[in-house]
């Protein structure tokens, strides 16, 4: 992975490399200067020195020229004793360099002396150093210093022996100091000079006490190694000074040329402060920097917080205002951006929560608003709402105008329920409506009424009236259940309850639903697992005039017998098959059944009877319906005339238009129409202007009904009339006793139909029916 | 790099930097003192090569703790009001003690004021008598110069010195009057007599009159309290004049210079002092050889009681519980024995050395150790 760099670190990393560049520099020219200031001073210094030794040593000459001088007049002995003192007396008052003369004999005994008032003239020199310490070979000798007793001062005696005498010259060393301190100042004040023997006692020194006191050089030994290995110089440790030295040949003496170290680097100290401000000034400008990195960096991680939090999605954070352009200018850019995340999660949230064809809610939606009243504990009812016969309409007038009317019943729903409660689209037809704090069924039930009331008025398609149904199921929080899935499972189920019932109504959900219910689905599954196989058959009832009392017709009933279920009435799977759209399957099975029937007895019996078949509105919903059966038909080869469709009235509950059109065109096929159940439902006369039915076929309930009450008997009647008078074959179903034919009878029904007359039989017994009754 | 420690280098640099700048070596400050210029300043200058070879013998074995000796070096010109400055000098600059003075006249106002500052004194050769019994902060490698009158006054009584003339130097009185006195004294105590008592200025004498004057006096002896290269002098100019006399002196006199500068004039002389030169072992051996390296010389007893004084000095100041004076004196006052270059050295219990007296006589330019020493 390449390596990744922290800013900071990099600003850290710069800031000291330049710190340390600067002082790295600052040192080095400090180094270099001071090397050639020592460089020069050295070089200097040893010239001085040199110089001085080489006028000391010029100088020490003179009492050596002296005491030539004494030696030659005392050879020649020209003097006597007395104008020999007298001529000593003269030199030594000449010269303040001699602090004394004498001439010694062989013993040690002082013969001539100057100055008179020492008055040494007797005394005996045997014990002293340089008397004892003299070779007598004519050569000068230059004592150690030591005290004149004569005069109690520090002094050097320059001798020279031969033969019987010793010349001896004092030398008072002050006088040595002084000429050589004298001379070392034409070479400035700094410099301190100081001359020692052998011994490294001084001879010459600034402070004079040190030669008084006959103080010994320190660094004598160091002296002595400086000209041995010919550098000539050295550094003295304990004083911090430059030591110059030069060897006085001819007295054997040091010349020592002190310089401060101070004094050389003078020029650098000068500019010391210099150095220091700069320094300082480096160190000041240090600890700005690393603030401002401190304070760049608190930016950076204050500024990548406050990112984070955007990334953790919280986008209200608005980005403070930097003291940094850069940091401000991404600032801006990142809270733009989380403003235009913000948005974008609003829309993406919309389109999560919002149901974008009808603009209400969706199921998530929905379903979440019906979770949080459950976890606040908070009542409420729901309407679970499901249009009638809604896959119709999509499929006759395509999705885009489904779409359409789904837009338009979702406002008529909201216009019911106003601003009450949530109202959401939670599947292709589906609602949910939510009034919370509902604790009785009848607060959502009066809603729920104006809704199915909103729903009937009709829909205008591509200018085409139109007319829809829609069926609610009611269920109560937390009366029915307190989970949310059951809840919405119970209101799905009241709803279905309410529409096998018949369409464009409610029902609460009850504790029966769920058994009800469980049924069903078994029913459902069933019918799915096995609608192609052979657990289906149909049977026959025969119709007869009821004043002769022969066959008219039959009509064809299916028979279910499940491998699991055992016999399955009719009643109850056919609302499950019409629920779940699974009736087509069956209406064309039964129909081919008819078919078949109408074949059979028509092989037996030359002539044959017609044979009518229960269709569903779902059937004639199918725009192709009446294609497939004409297709059976024609491949069946049967008369049209003879095949006839049963309908019942809630086909007019919507689109009867459509349907009209369909049972027209099913009509002018030549096969016959039987309005079912008449009497029962929504029935309405004007339907039997409408529809182009020929026979009417009146619901069992009247003929049961007209036993007890006059108005059932008169009602009947009414419509057997009507049926008579539209042209209409009229039929009575449900004839069960004797009465109810004499009844039928009496108001001159045409035909009847019931278990009294015949069951409903298969068809192998059909056959023996007919050739029984004929 | 984390910010912290990089201010942390920086802070080392700068403390590298200003300890640097202050680097300074903790010195300890030893005073010594004595008469370093002019006539008599022999005691002075041998004193301090003594003291210094120890101190340089101290500080190559690592001084005190590692921390170096410094001998800071006084001159009291042979007069008490310099010699009292010096000693304020000293105190102002907190040397842990004062070696010196070297002469007896130095302590007149020198003792009192050490005693009251209490600041410690050792010195090598300062023997007048009235310091000695008291208890107070002057200690010194010397007996009393009583005795030496005692010692000498016997010695001339085995000689067989009868006429005595006595000379004795005032710039020194405190030591010479003393040592007068009691000589005086001493010897009248017996058969001899004192033919003449002179006084000369040590610093300015008039030797041709003193010869004059012993000359006249008929005396067979003189005894001379002064300093060597007075005693040298006097000796010459008695030897000029071909006066033959025993020549009796102290153990002031007691240097090289009296016999560099007294040549033929000192031999026979008679000394008294308070070393024997004739037991010596590797510690004086090797302080010895130190010597003569660096000054050329043999060293002398003042340079040996210097040494010592300093190593006595540094020994209390190795084993007592800190450097102020009341501690040293304490150890000092309870130790009883110190190494010493010859003989163990043992202070009474007011700080005086307790020695023996040695008689030399000068035979051949040499000091000869004789017999005649009252403790031989």
């Amino acid at each position: 992975m390449k390596k990744k760099y922290s800013i900071i670190n990099t600003l850290y990393q710069n800031i000291t490399i330049t710190i340390i560049f600067f002082i790295s520099i600052v040192l080095i020219v400090n180094f270099m200067a001071s090397k050639k200031l020592y460089e020069s001073a050295v070089e200097n210094g040893n010239v001085v020195a040199k110089s001085i030794a080489i006028h000391l040593e010029e100088r020490m000459k003179e009492p050596e020229r002296d005491i030539l001088e004494i030696e030659r007049i005392e050879i020649e002995n020209v003097l006597s004793q007395d104008q020999t003192d007298e001529y000593l007396n003269d030199i030594v008052r000449d010269n303040p360099f001699f602090s004394a003369i004498e001439i010694l004999n062989k013993d040690g005994k002082v013969l001539n002396s100057a100055p008179n008032e020492f008055h040494s003239v007797g005394m005996d020199r045997s014990g002293e150093l340089f008397f004892q310490n003299n070779d007598w070979n004519g050569a000068f000798y230059w004592s150690d210093i030591f005290t004149l007793i004569l005069n109690g001062q520090p002094t050097i005696a320059v001798t020279k022996a031969e033969n019987d005498k010793m010349f001896v010259v004092y030398v008072n060393i002050e006088e040595i100091s002084r000429i050589s301190t004298d001379y070392t100042k034409y070479f400035g004040d700094q410099i301190q000079m100081f001359i020692t023997d052998e011994n490294g006692t001084y001879i010459s020194n600034a402070d004079k006490r040190m030669m008084f006191q006959r103080a010994v050089d320190d660094e004598n030994s160091l002296v002595k190694e400086a000209l041995t290995i010919e550098e000539g110089y050295f550094i003295s440790k304990k004083k911090d000074v430059l030591v110059n030295v030069a060897f006085i040949e001819n007295v054997s003496w040091y010349v020592s040329l002190q310089t401060p170290l101070e004094h050389i680097y003078a020029p650098i100290r000068n500019t010391y402060w210099l150095f220091y401000l700069f320094v300082f000034i480096l160190l000041i400008l240090t600890i700005i920097y690393y603030r401002k990195a401190i304070r760049i960096g608190k930016a950076i991680n204050k500024f990548s917080v406050q990112t984070k939090k955007i990334t953790e999605g919280n986008f209200d954070i608005e980005i403070e205002k930097q003291n940094y352009r850069e940091l401000d200018k991404l600032g801006t850019n990142f809270t733009q951006m989380a403003i235009e995340l913000k948005k974008r999660d609003l829309r993406l949230e919309e389109y999560a929560y919002i149901d974008t064809l009808t603009g209400l809610k969706n199921r998530r939606a929905m379903m979440e608003i019906l979770e949080n009243y459950v976890i606040k504990k908070v009542p409420f009812a729901i309407a679970y709402f499901d249009l009638d016969q809604f896959k119709n309409i999509n499929d006759k007038f395509g999705h885009y105008n489904g779409d359409l009317i789904l837009n338009q019943a979702a406002k008529r729903i909201l216009s019911a329920i106003k601003n009450k409660g949530f109202l959401g689209r939670i599947g292709g037809d589906e609602f949910l409506f939510l009034l919370p704090f509902a604790k009785e069924e009848e607060q959502i039930s009066v809603i729920v009424k104006k809704v199915i009331g909103n729903i009937r008025e009709p829909f205008e398609v591509e200018n085409n009236k139109m007319y829809l149904g829609i069926s609610a199921g009611i269920a109560m929080y937390p009366k029915n259940t307190d989970n949310v899935t059951d809840l919405l499972k119970f209101s799905d189920m009241a709803m279905y309850s309410s529409k096998s019932k018949g369409m464009n109504g409610f029902e609460y959900f009850t504790p029966e639903l769920h058994s009800n219910f469980d049924r069903k689905m078994e029913i459902e599954n069933q019918l799915r697992n096995n609608i192609n196989k052979n657990e289906f058959s149909c049977v026959f009832q025969p119709q007869v005039e009821l004043s002769t009392e022969t066959i008219i017709g039959f009509e064809a009933l299916i028979r279910w017998n499940n491998q699991l279920l055992g016999e399955v009435y009719p009643s109850e799977f056919i609302s499950v098959a019409e629920e779940r759209e699974l009736i087509g399957h069956l209406t064309i099975w039964m129909i081919e059944r008819a078919c078949e029937g109408i074949l059979g007895i028509q092989r037996v019996y030359k002539n044959s009877f017609k044979v009518s078949v229960n269709i569903s509105v779902i059937d004639l919903n199918d725009k192709e319906f009446p294609n497939k059966l004409i297709k059976i038909i024609k491949q069946k080869g049967i008369d049209p005339k003879m095949l006839e469709l049963e309908i019942t009235e809630n086909i007019m509950i919507n689109n009867y238009e459509e349907i009209i059109g369909a049972l027209q065109k099913i009509k002018g096929y030549g096969v016959k129409i039987s309005l079912d159940d008449f009497g029962k439902g929504y029935s309405s006369l004007s339907y039997l202007n409408q529809l182009p039915i020929d026979t009417l076929k009146i619901d069992r309930e009247f003929l049961e009904s007209s036993r007890y009450h006059q108005k059932g008997y008169k009602l009947i009647e009414s419509i057997i009339d009507i049926g008579k008078k539209m042209n209409f074959a009229v039929i009575a179903e449900g004839v069960e006793t004797d009465d109810q034919m004499e009844t039928l009878k009496n108001i001159d029904c045409y035909a009847g139909q019931g278990f009294l007359i015949c069951r409903p039989i298969p068809l192998e017994e059909v056959i023996d029916f007919v050739i029984q009754k004929q | 790099m984390k910010i912290k420690s990089l201010f942390l280098i920086i802070f080392i640099i700068v403390l590298i930097f200003l300890l640097s700048v202050c680097e300074k070596n903790e010195i300890i400050k030893i005073g010594y003192v004595g008469t370093l210029t002019g006539i008599n300043s022999e005691l002075g200058v041998y004193g301090r090569n003594g003291a210094q070879i120890a101190v340089d013998e101290i500080n190559l074995s690592g001084g005190l703790n590692g921390k170096p000796l410094e001998l800071v070096v006084r001159d009291d010109e042979n007069n008490v009001e310099t010699a009292l400055k010096a000693d304020k000098e000293f105190y102002k600059e907190g040397v842990v003690a004062i070696i010196g003075h070297m002469t007896s006249g130095m302590a007149e106002l020198s003792v009192p004021y050490i005693n009251e500052k209490k600041i410690l004194m050792i010195s090598p050769t300062i023997s007048v008598d009235y310091l000695g019994r008291k208890d107070d902060y002057f200690f010194r490698m010397i007996p009393s110069n009583k005795d030496q009158a005692y010692e000498i006054s016997k010695v001339m009584y085995i000689e067989k010195s009868h006429k005595v003339a006595v000379l004795y130097d005032n710039t020194n009185r405190a030591f010479t009057e003393t040592l007068k006195t009691e000589f005086v004294e001493k010897y009248e105590a017996g058969t001899g007599e004192i033919v003449l008592v002179e006084e000369f200025n040590g610093l300015n004498t008039d030797y041709l009159k003193l010869a004059e004057d012993v000359n006249k006096s008929g005396a067979d002896s003189v005894f001379i309290i002064g300093g060597s290269e007075n005693a040298a002098m006097i000796s010459q100019h008695l030897y000029i004049k071909n006066i033959t006399l025993k020549i009796y002196l102290t153990s002031w006199a007691m240097t090289k210079e009296l016999i560099n500068h007294g040549g033929k004039a000192v031999e026979g002389a008679c000394l008294v002092n308070f070393y024997n030169n004739d037991i010596y072992g590797e510690k004086y051996e090797k302080f010895s050889a130190e010597y003569k390296m660096k000054y050329k010389d043999n060293p002398g007893f003042v340079a040996q009681f210097a040494y010592e004084a300093v190593m006595v000095l540094f020994d209390a100041m190795k084993n007592s519980q800190d450097l102020s004076t009341d501690s040293l004196k304490t150890y000092i006052n309870q130790t009883l024995e110190f190494e010493g270059l010859r003989e163990p050295l043992a202070f009474d219990k007011y700080g005086d050395m307790n020695r023996s007296h040695y008689i030399y006589k000068i035979e051949n330019g040499e000091f000869k150790l004789t017999s005649m020493g009252g403790n031989i």
